[in-house]
């Protein structure tokens, strides 16, 4: 396909509020996870990978001057979406032009967890708070910023960030848009930090993906957005790319709602559908950022997966899920942004927090340093549902 | 024993909302899971939060479930040695 | 990029009129009287067996079976891509593991109803279901969730990348949720149509040899459009369409008694449709995020048979040649989308 240019990203996580504080923690190999601070939950003592803002401290950030409106999904959204507008000096007729889309999967449910007891005695401002959806998330994040030309919302669960850039993409290659400005957010709720707790695949300490004894995920938050173009849109705005999106995929691994295939037949398809329309074969790649949240099934399923497309060609892999915790909705952007920070200073994420390989299973890398250059990076989110997503970046030639 | 195993289908059936069926249907020596009633992992899960709800015993390693939830007849012989409630 | 001709191949609902049927074009259903209304279900049994259906809530029973009635007309049994629009998902199952986390004091918590829950699971769950593997997404942006799901289609159809989608528009309500709707003043207004529920399944082909309903001539979703923005992406779906304003026989429009609402589409139909015959549908459907779905499979089943029910019209003027229909959505946020549909 004709390459389409990422020319402004930004991101926050429990590893760095923006690129800079990111690239610093990604090459000295510091993780975020620790002790729940901001979220108030019985079950404190499992390890989260949170923002280090309270959603006060974010709101002062942002000029914002009463929080209690604004869910913490949306503020972490603004932080980040700041940041890449910003890099990509997009705003005011230009940004009329762009289509935005978020991905979310807990929307304001951050407000509505807090406000649940009250609901049928509460007030209309309260009510208004516990009405707030998904696309209300995308709305308040976007509002700061000015009019985008459209508005819409990806929610796919793990995989949403990375399905609203296939979106955006398919937008771009078909003349819809010039630009679009895509990514997602979410924040961490008693919600799902119960639901996943209930579904027994938390890991206690800190997460360990691909390793033989990990014993599950750590939740996460966070936000990331890019903005993509079209060449001849960033030829005229005189923007400068960071590096382009050269393939993507997305199947459906139809098999359970919360588990994996054992041979990982969503994960292969949408691997094999990024490389196909990249025009590249799997030897091409010199890095993959994997899903690898650190449970005995993604893990184990993404390692055939991975294996099967590749074969004698496995490229350098990890997960970065040992930095973060699993930022969910977030993360297909997320992670897209520590790819773009890979190419951009010829690294190699490590996967931390590994010890003991799976037997028969990848093992990731953990020495930063590449072997040779690092032009291609495959990236993958998998969401619950078997909603499978890959994107290839690519290193701008000079 | 054997009111505690006709009690224990009655909520196996409702926490599964197995609809079609009656207590009289499950047989108590049968496999619960694969065969049987073809239960699954996430039905593990719901007897998990089941047993700890309705008898107090908390299951904190799932690959436990397994062994425990083998047949109803072993469900209500592991209940009636470990229940707090 | 030339336009490629999509079809809308067959279209099926369950909503708060007759399920599964056009029974309304006949025999409509008028709640005057009531703020909420739930969907009527058809008998579940007659679709999947007690075993398959025993963890769906009704939203994800609903989509199953609109889905699986549409791939039986069809003779499709995996699409290229199902593409879900819901804005609150399984409501009904989020609520109570709500409910669950707050009585049990996060200890003993359901994970059926979290499982369930997320949004894409509607979606993932018609996947599972008949083993699709195809591109599968899910959107959830209040009242155009829907509309996204068929510009995603229509896109990767111009692309080449897919043929056939399954789109649909799933929403469901309950009486906590209206309970919030009604303090905020959204619903339960004087002269506003009933809250309804919404389940829609469509099939979209780029095939012609396959008979259809009608054809998707265009569509543009924007946000907060000036009138001449509106102007000029109008004349652009017209164009691509190979149409133009003369061929829009009548334009459907989502008002629904909301005076805030309507105020909104009384604007735009002056200033871009004044003189065309209008048709309305939340009289019949309801109110909820994704009804316009219903309004869509309306204008499909109506493009088929070639009649327009006297009482769809909201206006008095009426429709002597029916060729095509503009749908118009827009949403309080300030989204609107434009649909052209056309009899093929």
């Amino acid at each position: 396909m004709e390459p389409i240019y990422i020319t402004g990203a930004g991101v926050v996580s429990a590893i760095g509020r923006g690129k800079e504080e990111t690239l610093t923690s990604l090459l000295a190999g510091k993780t975020g996870i620790g002790k729940m601070k901001y979220l108030t939950s019985c079950h404190n003592d499992l390890p989260v990978g949170e923002v280090p803002f309270s959603n006060e401290e974010m709101a002062q950030k942002l000029g914002i001057a009463d929080s209690m409106f604004h869910t913490r999904s949306a503020l972490m959204g603004r932080l980040a979406l700041r940041e890449a507008l910003n890099e990509a000096g997009l705003k005011g007729d230009a940004l009329r032009e762009a289509h935005f889309i978020s991905a979310t999967t807990v929307g304001g449910m951050d407000r509505r967890e807090a406000y649940y007891e009250l609901e049928k005695t509460c007030d209309h401002n309260y009510a208004v708070i516990a009405t707030h959806n998904c696309g209300t998330c995308t709305e308040m994040i976007a509002e700061a910023f000015g009019e985008f030309a459209s508005l819409s919302t990806a929610s796919t669960a793990c995989s949403s960030a990375t399905n609203a850039i296939i979106t955006g993409a398919n937008m771009l290659r078909c003349g819809l848009a010039e630009i679009v400005v895509v990514g997602g957010t979410e924040c961490l709720t008693k919600f799902h930090l119960n639901g996943f707790n209930a579904l027994m695949i938390l890991d206690a300490q800190q997460c360990r993906p691909f390793d033989r004894d990990r014993a599950g995920l750590n939740l996460g938050e966070g936000a990331a957005y890019l903005v993509m173009e079209t060449e001849a849109s960033m030829k005229k705005r005189g923007a400068k790319p960071l590096c382009v999106l050269s393939g993507y995929g997305n199947a459906c691994d139809a098999f359970h709602q919360t588990a994996s295939s054992p041979d990982g037949e969503g994960a292969y398809l949408a691997m094999q559908e990024a490389l196909q329309l990249a025009g590249m074969k799997p030897e091409d790649i010199q890095y993959i950022n994997a899903h690898g949240t650190g449970t005995p099934n993604n893990d184990e399923s993404e390692s055939h997966a991975i294996q099967r497309v590749f074969g004698n060609h496995l490229p350098p892999v990890s997960s970065t899920k040992s930095f973060t915790g699993h930022t969910t909705s977030a993360s297909g952007s997320i992670e897209a942004v520590f790819c773009i920070l890979a190419l951009q200073h010829q690294f190699l994420p490590q996967n931390i927090n590994w010890k003991n390989p799976i037997e028969g299973g990848i093992i990731p890398v953990i020495d930063q340093k590449p072997q040779g250059e690092i032009r291609h990076i495959l990236s993958n989110a998998f969401g619950f549902g078997g909603n499978d997503s890959s994107i290839i970046l690519s290193k701008c030639e000079a | 024993m054997e009111d505690l195993v006709l009690e224990l289908k009655k909520e196996i059936i409702e926490a599964l909302n197995l609809e079609d069926v009656t207590p009289e249907d499950i047989d108590a020596d049968a496999p619960l899971f694969g065969s049987g009633l073809g239960l699954d992992s996430i039905d593990a899960l719901e007897l998990i939060v089941l047993i700890e709800k309705k008898y107090g015993i908390k299951l904190k390693d799932p690959s436990k479930s397994k062994e425990v939830f083998m047949s109803v007849n072993i469900m209500a012989r592991f209940i009636a040695e470990n229940r707090t409630k | 990029m030339k336009q490629k001709k999509i079809y809308i191949q067959a279209a099926e609902q369950i909503s708060i009129q007759s399920p599964l049927s056009e029974q309304w074009m006949e025999e409509p259903v008028f709640y005057d009287e009531a703020s909420l209304v739930k969907a009527q279900n058809p008998s579940f049994r007659d679709y999947m067996a007690a075993n398959e259906a025993r963890r769906m809530g009704n939203i994800m029973k609903r989509a199953l079976v609109t889905t699986l009635k549409v791939l039986g007309e069809t003779g499709i049994e995996n699409p290229d891509a199902i593409i879900t629009g819901t804005s609150l998902g399984s409501l009904d199952y989020t609520e109570r593991f709500l409910d669950s986390i707050i009585e049990n004091d996060e200890q003993t918590v359901s994970p059926t109803y979290f499982m369930q829950s997320t949004h894409n699971t509607v979606g993932s769950a018609l996947a599972i279901y008949t083993k699709t593997h195809g591109y599968n997404t899910t959107y959830s942006h209040g009242g155009t969730s829907f509309d996204l799901t068929l510009l995603d289609a229509w896109m990767q159809m111009q692309l080449g990348k897919i043929s056939t989608a399954l789109v649909g528009g799933h929403d469901e309500m309950t009486e906590q949720f209206f309970g919030l709707l009604q303090k905020v003043g959204y619903v339960d207004v004087d002269g506003m149509v009933p809250c309804g529920e919404v389940a829609m399944s469509m099939m979209l082909n780029t095939s012609e040899a396959v008979e259809h309903l009608c054809e998707l001539a265009g569509l543009r979703v924007c946000f907060h459009p000036s009138r001449e923005k509106l102007q000029q992406q109008l004349t652009e779906m017209l164009d691509e369409a190979d149409m133009t304003l003369a061929d829009i026989s009548a334009v459907m429009t989502g008002v629904n008694g909301h005076s805030e609402n309507d105020r909104l589409y009384h604007d735009t139909v002056q200033a871009l449709f004044p003189e065309k015959p209008l048709l309305h549908y939340k009289h019949l459907f309801g109110e909820n995020y994704t009804v316009s779905a219903l309004g869509l499979y309306a204008c499909a089943h109506l493009l088929k048979r070639n009649e327009i029910p006297s009482f769809l019209y909201d206006s008095k003027q009426h429709v002597s040649s029916l060729k095509s229909v503009l749908f118009l959505n827009q949403t309080r946020e300030g989204n609107v989308s434009m649909i052209i549909l056309k009899k093929a």
